[in-house]
């Protein structure tokens, strides 16, 4: 059957290396591996979602943002209460804080400075957060996708 | 993966206004997109789109759960896409199970794909084209804009064609072929480029 | 008449759409047969393109309010209501879920999902939390939002929870 959504070749992915602060050093304690990912949703341009953003498909097709980049990724090994820091490319900063872990969930608090957000949130092993960061501007906005355990 | 269809069906009969909800918002797209190509106005197709949904829901209690819930939706919104624009409908004086020999020659074989090519600098040719066919689609008469619209998009086989429309086999192939053919004469002529000599490229509807 | 008036609407056929029969006679034909080569190759290149147009079509327009309408049309009387907004001893653990919906009736989060305003929500699939939070393990609620300058929407959808903000940064 003619797939209708066939997503185009994504174009002009954001370069990440520059924009990111330093992950949590894994000295001690272990720790629980996280990968989070700087996203940026748009509703202009055609609709594509980037190849590495696939796994994220069917909570960035439940928005009206049609195109989907990604702008940045940092793959730590998170200590308990130890901040992350993830830098947007508009230079604004997102902290991301892993609380609590048990056998099978993680818990993490996700703040916002500039909007004076902060959100916590308690997913199952297998799950995603997908998390909006700054207001949409131009049809654009940021988001952060967190995955413990990749 | 998702909650399939089929148990969002199930829990819409049961009273669960968040399992419609998500049916609807699930396939509003699709829908929207079969009834624009039939209608051609996208805020009919906006009206239409909803109207199915709308039958949808009236008939939820005879939807039978060994079929498909893409298929009946789409089934729907064909329906009343058509019977919006029932008035333009007329007898096509080329719909035959022959294709006429006029229609055949008219030295335009292999512009388009020369054109279009596997260059990528071409590729912008084939965006630009792209978004000139919703004119293309509007100027072709509704029998072929129904039909294109049903194959390409809906996907649906020459049977399912031949059944959904009520008309023999040959004649969806060869309703489709003049479709095809009148399309692609509209791209031509918008991509500015020029057939060989013989019959001018676009026919009239 | 002609080979080609046969042959050339059998092109776009699919695999199984045409007899054994037909499809020998139609490469036969299409061995050597110009024309109908470059007609083939016209129908590759332009392959897919209506269905393209037409998604791009319904993805450039905003559906936010789409399905709001569609269940404005429908009768009331169709719809359960919310087990646990009537307190059915039945229905979900009020823990962390009756938290988060008194806090979200606090944050009129019930009613921005209820009429999402045009303007700019980005909001297109609804599906608050209306089953057991499997994550709310030892009474610590799965997802609590607060934001000073921005309207949370919170979605639980099957791949995990997304939090979107209603409102663009426009200062509407």
């Amino acid at each position: 059957m003619t797939n209708l959504w066939k997503a185009a070749a994504a174009t002009g992915a954001l370069a990440a290396a520059a924009l990111l602060a330093t992950p949590a050093e894994a000295a001690a304690d272990p720790g629980i591996p996280v990968r989070i990912r700087v996203l940026k949703g748009s509703r202009q341009g055609p609709p594509a979602v980037a190849p590495q953003l696939r796994d994220l498909g069917a909570q960035l097709s439940a928005t009206a943002y049609v195109r989907w980049d990604q702008a940045g990724e940092v793959n730590a090994s998170m200590d308990f209460k130890k901040p992350v820091n993830v830098g947007l490319p508009d230079g604004q900063q997102v902290v991301v804080t892993l609380l609590e872990s048990r056998k099978d969930t993680a818990t993490f608090e996700v703040q916002v400075p500039a909007s004076r957000t902060q959100s916590r949130l308690t997913i199952a092993k297998d799950k995603r957060i997908v998390h909006q960061v700054t207001a949409e501007r131009g049809g654009e906005a940021y988001f952060v996708s967190i995955r413990p355990w990749p | 993966m998702e909650v399939d269809d089929l148990e969002l069906v199930d829990r819409a009969r049961a009273g669960d206004a968040g399992a419609f909800r998500t049916l609807v918002v699930r396939y509003q797209r699709k829908v929207y997109a079969v009834a624009l190509g039939i209608v051609k106005d996208p805020d009919l197709a906006w009206d239409v789109a909803q109207d199915a949904f709308v039958r949808v829901h009236q008939n939820l209690a005879t939807f039978r759960s060994d079929s498909s819930f893409s298929t009946w939706v789409l089934r729907i919104a064909t329906h009343i896409s058509i019977d919006a624009v029932r008035k333009e409908r007329r007898s096509l004086k080329d719909d035959v199970a022959d294709v006429a020999e006029s229609a055949l020659f008219d030295g335009a074989e292999g512009i388009l794909s020369t054109a279009l090519g596997t260059n990528p600098q071409e590729t912008a040719l084939r965006h630009e084209l792209t978004d000139r066919i919703t004119d293309a689609l509007a100027q072709l008469p509704e029998a072929h804009r129904t039909i294109l619209v049903l194959r390409e998009v809906e996907g649906l086989s020459y049977e399912e064609l031949a059944e959904r429309l009520g008309i023999p086999k040959g004649t969806v192939m060869s309703r489709l072929f003049h479709a095809r053919k009148k399309m692609q004469a509209l791209l031509v002529r918008y991509a500015g480029l020029t057939p060989r000599p013989g019959r001018a490229a676009a026919e009239d509807a | 008449m002609t080979d080609c008036a046969t042959y050339a609407p059998m092109l776009t056929a699919r695999t199984g759409e045409l007899s054994r029969e037909e499809e020998s006679r139609l490469h036969a034909h299409l061995a050597g047969c110009d024309a109908c080569q470059a007609r083939l190759a016209d129908e590759r290149a332009v392959d897919g393109m209506v269905a393209d147009a037409l998604s791009r079509a319904a993805a450039r327009r905003d559906f936010s309010e789409f399905s709001t309408q569609v269940m404005a049309r429908l009768p009331a009387s169709a719809w359960k209501p919310d087990p646990a907004d009537r307190g059915d001893p039945g229905a979900e653990p009020s823990g962390p879920l009756g938290r988060l919906r008194a806090w979200a009736r606090h944050h009129k989060l019930a009613a921005a999902l209820a009429a999402l305003a045009p303007a700019a929500a980005a909001v297109a699939l609804f599906l608050w939390l209306e089953r057991a939070d499997p994550s709310a393990v030892g009474g610590m609620p799965g997802v609590e939002v607060s934001s000073e300058t921005l309207a949370p929407i919170v979605l639980d959808t099957s791949d995990g929870p997304m939090i979107l903000f209603d409102g663009d940064g426009e200062g509407t």
